[in-house]
């Protein structure tokens, strides 16, 4: 059961200067209020990937089109002079920008990802968006912060450990629902982290204790002792006032119960991906990736209620070696978008995978063929109601010498809000029908009314 | 025995019972005197009321010497007692030693002359310990105290300090320790571990453990043990278990994450650019004979490309000559990256000399863990496996790289955004611009220096040109690990003397006003902050001495700002106290320099900084205030204003700041400050911890008294990984988590009850963690019993804290198993507790 016994303060990260951070600052007291759950919107799915590190945006989808300000704002070719994918490699999008090439190959059991993108691989059409110049404001140039903001929806709250997509699942819990999220990963993600306990597994078939370890069965009212590790995990009778009591207990529940919903719902159900998904998960040179991707999958094809689901791709601080780096990146990228256009076709309809990423990088190559922390990011989203194309990267949105376009000249200045595509998202896709969007992504409102320069204008690529 | 002395009879010391203090929240546990009295009494069914549980010998009842009739004070009517009792057939005291008033092992009429002579001529006092505080008799006491209400066991707060000083109490400690001055003794006898500690010398039989992990290349012969990476973090889990020096490595593996780098990117970033020119089995001389196709001794650029053409994983031709195109010599083929990849050359062997890199790490955070912050802070920047993680060894003049110097600020030293901005980012990474890895003779370095003088020797063996003249690779003369080693060198004169300089000799500012940066509490930086190194613009004043003192010169200017106090020593209350600072105290009025600071922006002195007060402009430095997220940080309760209270740091912090400025940065002092204070020695944080997974494990194996062989060791540290805890191959330069919501998730819980089950009940020999001996643990504590087994257990690894509705769920455990898995399955459950998975 999806149960909220969390108390907030036990998301909260204490920092140096930190010292009584429970509090968010009075614009946003809406976190003081425990919203009741609002009826579950239609069985919409949602996948994301976060890519871990800072995905190199020009990189993945490079802006050819941008033929440079002049001085010292060179094209894309001339900026990276060693690193730099000849055009004529890339894979044209959309006369303005093209797509790396890493993503996309013509041999058997490669990635695909330009083909889903022009509608080419099947008869489903564009259903792929490529979101360019996605950021947010006094973009944070740490990791540890900048995946904390992507993460929470906070920017500016390094504290605050809990996500976005925590809170929609709050708002909107499903009672009734064993499994409305989980993470794959070997890590809670922060995204994931909150007031709800969303189960967090490495892979499906370890999901399970060993066998001389009794499950037992939870205390009720008529048996308040309960039975083996659910007996002990299902008592009350722990002080609530000491830290991370309620979250031992919690979690112990929520695995408790988790493991046997796996072992009576998933595992006892055959699966096997799609032949075309199936050749392209093995192909993963990333095997840890490879099994995080196909378990989603799986997931989202055998358990009808799950909404989220999501995992990580590591390994994108490509601060040296880019060169032989970003390719293999892309590559499984590609690779496991390419994979999932195949398997999860049927439930397609109602399924979008989103990827995202802390930030982009600079603009201009190191001197270690590599590039350092840099600013906007792209986004891939892919699934049956998404509008395919691809958005802030055309000679519409784009000025000549816009790859310098940060005040400092290093970086590409954002166009959107991350929050604005969340936004979308969750208005569009998963559904907010009680109007909580304030709460799960906070203040939204007041920023979308305040916001004079368009970072918060939908981009339309959902339906 | 004379006849007017009285002993209780058949009482040894391993049965007698204890009485356990109230546990926080947790029910009074109360002993009888035996099993049989035991069953006499009834076992209460509504808590808190006590519950009778036979406690083991680990624990003695405290009391205070005289005091024959148990009442709290010495005093007339324990000579009273005595005599009656010897005398007149009375109650015999319900401490016997307590009424050994002077100390001689028996209860006789000397011992009541002895208290009137005490009380009322002044002479000597009842011995140890004493008639005034609570303790424990020293000797080894032959009459026992069976029960002495007023001194209750601070069992409670002794595993609350050793859950956290220690990697896990066990029965020897808590045998040992049995009062609070017995902790606090053993605080200080772990603050007095050997500073620098050389494992050789201090503990040589932990040493030989370790060496025979087998870590790294041993002298001139290949790697002989595989799964490198698995060794180093099995190094850390045998220092954890074995250590006499717990603390020590409590703190030494703190800097060791605190200063984290990824051993998997190790061979990837010094070993993997470039190198892999050919096939490998000829020498690189013939190699190179062979690329050189007209024979003039200059490979140029057509012939690198046939070359590449033929090996296309090949470098290209740009990047192997990195501006000097005009062609190759023999010797710049046999560049650093050639030289690493022919002496090691599968990724195995690549992984080994990270591994040795990261072992050498580890030993200098272990050797200085209660050193000055300023030469754990100088070590890690000098880092072999620093310097390659973070990429330093590449940061040259023509080439800078930010990476390094942007974590030296943010995860090292000050915290993210705290007194610098990205344009300091960018002028300390000049600073560090020619720091690099060279390949030099070990004998140059003294043991605990290792990582830290560049020898002037040392620009000799610079790994660019490391094989002298004439070539005679792959001559491995100069090959041999335990005659060399990679260390830190200035990348500046090479062996000739000929200028390879790589320091960028340019003026440097830091923390310049203008620049906008601001300490935790949104105070822009005084001017004296500000930090220039001129420009150096004459050779001859171009020397490694004046590029390295550039990094004196930034250090010591860091290490005095406070801020680098306050985030040391808040990561270090975080570790030993609590994860939430908000719940520390605070009582002491606001120290001189932080109402300075708050006056500064409460300009209408009311007490209270309003959000108008803190987004005003400070002129020239911040023309749009403040920032807004520290103002949010600082306004805990939200209500747009920061109070005075808000603003103070709690106690514990500025005692650890005042400890740290005392004593010029010392990590002892610092420690000292936070392990004796009153809210560390209470029990207002006990159990506020979540172990990480690596904790569970070193405090089962401990608390087991278990042994774990070579291949269980390498298992564990994959079990590690399982539930989340990767330690060297963690991914961010952050290092792991030390906050409890980062350990507790249904994966990592998962694989933490796996890891319990295997090592006290595997179900099969495979899943074995451990070898331990329940057998040995049953006779030794007499465990004959499901309540003796489940209560002895509940003291030794919960310190009596289980719930009682846990405690009968242990006991169909111990039921529900054949006789042989008993003690097993029970640990095993025990074990798998909320509570264990808490400290």
């Amino acid at each position: 059961m999806i149960e909220r016994i969390l108390e907030r303060r036990e998301f909260f990260r204490w920092s140096a200067a930190s010292l009584t951070a429970l509090g968010l600052g009075s614009t946003m007291p809406l976190f003081l209020r425990r919203a009741l759950a609002a009826p579950l919107a239609s069985g919409k799915k949602l996948m994301f990937i976060f890519l871990r590190g800072g995905v190199d945006a020009v990189q993945a989808v490079i802006p050819y089109g941008d033929a440079g300000g002049g001085g010292d704002k060179p094209d894309y070719l001339g900026a990276r002079p060693r690193l730099a994918v000849p055009p004529a490699q890339a894979h044209d999008l959309n006369g303005f920008a093209s797509l790396n090439p890493a993503l996309q190959t013509t041999a058997p059991g490669g990635p695909r990802v330009a083909d889903i993108f022009h509608g080419t691989l099947d008869g489903r059409g564009r259903q792929l968006a490529i979101l360019h110049r996605v950021g947010y404001q006094q973009q944070n140039r740490s990791h540890f912060n900048s995946q904390q903001f992507w993460e929470n929806a906070v920017p500016g709250n390094q504290a605050l450990e809990e996500g976005w997509l925590n809170r929609y699942i709050t708002e909107y819990a499903d009672a009734g629902n064993p499994l409305q999220a989980a993470t794959i990963n070997g890590n809670q993600l922060v995204m994931m982290k909150g007031q709800t306990l969303i189960p967090v597994l490495r892979s499906i078939d370890d999901f399970s204790l060993p066998s001389n370890v009794e499950l037992g069965v939870f205390p009720t009212p008529a048996n308040r002792r309960g039975s083996g590790l659910k007996g002990a995990y299902g008592q009350t009778g722990f002080d609530p006032a000491v830290s991370y009591n309620a979250l031992t207990y919690g979690t112990g529940r929520r695995l408790l119960e988790s493991l046997q919903f796996f072992e009576d719902n998933v595992r006892s159900v055959p699966y096997t991906p799609a032949p075309e998904a199936a050749s392209r998960y093995a192909a993963i040179g990333d095997r840890r990736f490879a099994g995080f991707v196909q378990d989603c999958a799986r997931l989202m094809k055998q358990v009808g209620d799950l909404q989220i689901v999501g995992c990580n791709q590591d390994g994108y601080d490509t601060h040296g070696a880019e060169d032989r780096r970003f390719p293999n990146l892309m590559r499984d990228l590609g690779l496991a978008l390419t994979a999932l256009y195949f398997d999860l076709e049927p439930i397609w309809d109602d399924t979008i995978i989103v990827t995202m990423s802390e930030f982009g990088r600079t603009s201009l190559e190191n001197g270690n063929l590599g590039t350092d922390h840099g600013e906007s990011t792209c986004m891939f989203v892919m699934g049956g109601p998404v509008r395919g194309g691809v958005y802030n990267c055309d000679a519409s949105s784009w000025a000549n010498g816009d790859l310098f376009s940060t005040p400092n000249g290093r970086y590409v200045a954002h166009r959107t809000d991350f929050r604005a595509v969340y936004h979308e998202i969750i208005t569009r896709h998963l559904g907010d029908p009680a109007n909580k969007i304030d709460s799960i992504i906070p203040d939204y409102s007041a920023l979308e009314g305040a916001d004079t320069q368009g970072y918060f204008s939908s981009l339309g690529f959902l339906a | 025995m004379d006849r007017f002395s009285r002993k209780r009879p058949g009482r040894s010391r391993s049965s007698i019972p204890v009485a356990l203090a109230a546990l926080g929240a947790i029910p009074l546990v109360l002993i009888a005197l035996n099993g049989s009295a035991q069953d006499a009494l009834p076992v209460p069914e509504v808590r808190p009321e006590p519950r009778q549980i036979e406690a083991p010998s680990f624990r003695q009842q405290q009391f205070r010497r005289g005091d024959t009739n148990a009442d709290g004070t010495v005093d007339i009517t324990d000579a009273v007692t005595g005599l009656e009792f010897l005398f007149k057939k009375g109650e015999p005291p319900p401490c016997m030693e307590a009424g050994n008033s002077n100390g001689d092992g028996q209860i006789d009429v000397s011992d009541a002359v002895f208290t009137l002579s005490y009380l009322f001529a002044g002479t000597r006092a009842p011995p140890a310990p004493g008639p005034d505080e609570c303790g424990v008799d020293p000797r080894e006491s032959t009459l026992g105290c069976d029960e002495y209400a007023l001194c209750s066991d601070e069992l409670a707060l002794i595993t609350h300090v050793l859950g956290r000083i220690t990697f896990g109490a066990n029965v020897d400690l808590l045998s040992r320790i049995q009062t609070r001055r017995d902790l606090i003794d053993y605080i200080e006898e772990q603050l007095a571990a050997p500073s620098p500690y050389d494992q050789a010398t201090h503990e040589p039989e932990l040493d030989r453990e370790i060496e025979a992990l087998d870590i790294g290349f041993k002298g001139d012969r290949p790697l002989t043990a595989n799964n490198q990476v698995q060794r180093v973090k099995g190094m850390l889990l045998t220092d954890a278990i074995e250590s006499e020096w717990q603390l020590l490595h409590v703190v030494a593996q703190f800097w060791n994450n605190h200063f984290h780098t990824q051993i998997d990117t190790l061979p990837q970033s010094f070993f993997g650019r470039g190198g892999r020119g050919g096939g490998g089995l000829r020498s690189s001389r013939e190699l190179f004979n062979l690329f050189d196709t007209d024979g003039n001794g200059i490979l140029s650029e057509s012939e690198w490309n046939a070359v590449k053409a033929a090996h296309p994983s090949a470098i290209r031709w740009e990047d192997f000559g990195r501006g000097r195109l005009d062609g190759i010599t023999a010797e710049e083929f046999l560049n650093r990256n050639q030289i690493a990849y022919w002496k090691y050359r599968a990724r195995r062997e690549q992984l080994g000399v990270a591994a040795d890199m990261e072992r050498r790490e580890y030993d200098f955070y272990r050797r200085s863990a209660f050193g000055k912050f300023r030469d754990l802070l100088e070590g890690c920047s000098k880092s072999v496996a620093m310097l390659i993680y973070l990429n330093g060894f590449e940061n040259t003049v023509r080439e800078p790289n930010e990476n390094f110097a942007r974590e030296y600020f943010e995860l090292f030293a000050l915290g993210v955004d705290r007194v610098y901005t990205q344009r300091d980012i960018e002028e300390l990474s000049k600073v560090f611009t020619g720091w690099t890895v060279g390949w030099v003779r070990r004998s140059l370095y003294a043991a605990d220096d290792i990582n830290f003088q560049d020898h002037p020797e040392a620009r000799h063996f610079l790994i660019n040109r490391r094989e002298p003249a004439p070539l005679r690779f792959p001559d491995t003369s100069n090959w041999d690990d335990s005659v060399y080693t990679w260390a830190f060198v200035l990348s500046h004169l090479d062996r000739n003397g000929n200028r390879t300089d790589q320091h960028d000799w340019s003026r440097k500012d830091l923390f310049l006003r203008r620049f906008g940066g601001v300490d935790s509490l949104g105070n822009p930086a005084d001017s004296s902050d500000q930090l220039t190194i001129p420009a150096v613009t004459t050779t001859s004043q171009q020397t490694r001495q004046a590029a390295l003192r550039e990094f004196d010169l930034v250090t010591d200017r860091v290490v005095n700002f406070r801020d680098c106090a306050k985030f040391i020593s808040t990561k270090l209350i975080q570790l030993f106290v609590t994860d939430d600072l908000s719940l520390l105290k605070k009582t002491y009025p606001m120290p001189a320099e932080l109402r300075a600071r708050f006056d500064s922006v409460d300009r209408d002195r009311n007490g209270i900084i309003s959000g108008a007060e803190w987004s005003a402009p400070v002129p020239l430095v911040l023309p749009n205030g403040r920032p807004p997220e520290i103002f949010d940080e600082l306004d805990a309760d939200g209500n747009g204003v920061i109070t005075e209270r808000e603003y103070q740091e709690p106690d514990l912090l500025l005692d650890a700041i005042a400890a740290w400025r005392d004593s010029d940065g010392t990590i002892r002092d610092v420690l000292r400050a936070i392990l004796l204070s009153d809210e560390f020695l209470s029990l207002k944080f006990r159990r506020a911890k979540v172990k990480t997974p690596f904790e569970l494990v070193t405090s089962s194996v401990r608390a087991l008294d278990a042994a774990i062989d070579t291949d269980a060791l390498l298992t564990t540290t994959n079990d590690l990984v399982l539930a989340g805890q990767e330690l060297f191959n963690f991914a961010d330069p952050t290092g792991e988590s030390e906050l409890g919501f980062d350990w507790m998730h249904t994966v990592g819980l998962l694989e933490r009850l796996k890891y319990v089950n295997r090592a006290a009940n595997p179900a099969t020999i495979a899943e074995r963690r451990v070898t331990w001996n329940p057998n040995g643990l049953r006779s030794r504590w007499n465990l004959t019993t499901g309540e003796r087994t489940v209560d002895f257990l509940n003291l030794l690894l919960h310190s009596g804290d289980v719930l009682p509705e846990q405690r009968e769920l242990a006991l169909e455990v111990y039921g529900s198993v054949s006789a042989f898995r008993r003690i097993p399955a029970t640990t095993a459950f025990l074990l798998s507790l909320p509570q264990f998975q808490k400290q």
